[in-house]
């Protein structure tokens, strides 16, 4: 049973850190500040959420009860926050952008389709 | 808020009775407390709770779908595809209407799922400015927002 839950823990942190890895992987790759916000801000959610989730099932909840769980919901509503902060800087500062440059406005778009 | 207290007191009054006190007969309590004010809505009033806490459990399920498979794409990303290949750019998004809440839920969903991560919100509250990560035309991106997240918000804080 106790051989079961290692083996469990175990491959939910050897997955956490391969998600964290990719998401590195991006961050290195990706063109611009943008872009890499998008890694950082889902991989390294996921990556560490899961690292968490193998900590809590190794400890089990007599030890270490809640409070794995509050740091993952904290982890949910910190690290959006930083990859919003960071591509809203990126914009403040008008960092290089890969891609088409114009922003596609819905309000333009609308009035368009209405013109034609 | 009556409704809570109600179902909160369900649950301490299933603790007492149990023999350990424990997270997983609280967690019991609480869901017996909640199927009773699910049956007896027309009497004890409890309508709106009992839509608002599906509605916002259903919307745990969704988000969390959706987070898997945005992580997903971007893996696919990052590994696979040739960096001229991607398609990133700005968009617009209206959330004309929504109250601050429902605005910080939204921009906070938005950055964590579907490809997409919120730039600015406009001074007046009623625009976002989001960066879309290698998807295809802008207004499929805006459909899925509205379809998936907004609705779900919508439905719970409502």
């Amino acid at each position: 049973m106790s051989d079961a839950i290692h083996l469990i823990s175990a491959w939910f942190a050897l997955l956490g850190a391969l998600v964290i890895f990719v998401a590195m992987i991006g961050v290195v790759r990706f063109p611009d500040v943008f872009c890499r916000a998008h890694a950082l801000g889902k991989g390294m959610t996921l990556g560490i959420s899961l690292m968490l989730l193998s900590l809590w099932i190794d400890q089990g909840t007599q030890a270490a009860g809640l409070k794995i769980l509050a740091a993952i919901f904290f982890q949910f509503l910190t690290l959006p926050v930083a990859s919003h902060l960071l591509a809203l800087l990126a914009r403040q500062l008008d960092f290089p952008r890969f891609g088409p440059r114009e922003i596609d406005d819905h309000r333009a778009a609308k009035g368009a389709g209405r013109g034609s | 808020m009556k409704s809570f207290a109600l179902n909160l007191f369900v649950a301490v009054i299933w603790l007492l009775l149990g023999q350990e006190l424990s997270l997983v007969n609280f967690i019991i309590g609480f869901l017996i407390g909640f199927a009773l004010l699910a049956l007896f809505r027309p009497v004890l009033g409890s309508h709106g709770y009992v839509r608002r806490t599906t509605a916002a459990f259903l919307y745990l399920f969704i988000f969390g779908k959706q987070f898997l498979l945005s992580c997903w794409n971007i893996f696919h990303a990052a590994l696979l595809v040739p960096v001229d290949q991607l398609n990133p750019r700005l968009i617009t998004y209206d959330v004309e209407g929504l109250s601050r809440l429902e605005i910080l839920l939204l921009s906070h969903s938005i950055s964590l799922t579907p490809g997409t991560t919120t730039v600015e919100i406009s001074e007046d509250f009623s625009t976002f400015l989001i960066h879309v990560f290698n998807t295809g035309s802008p207004d499929e991106v805006r459909d899925e927002i509205t379809t998936t997240l907004r609705r779900g918000i919508l439905a719970f804080t409502r």
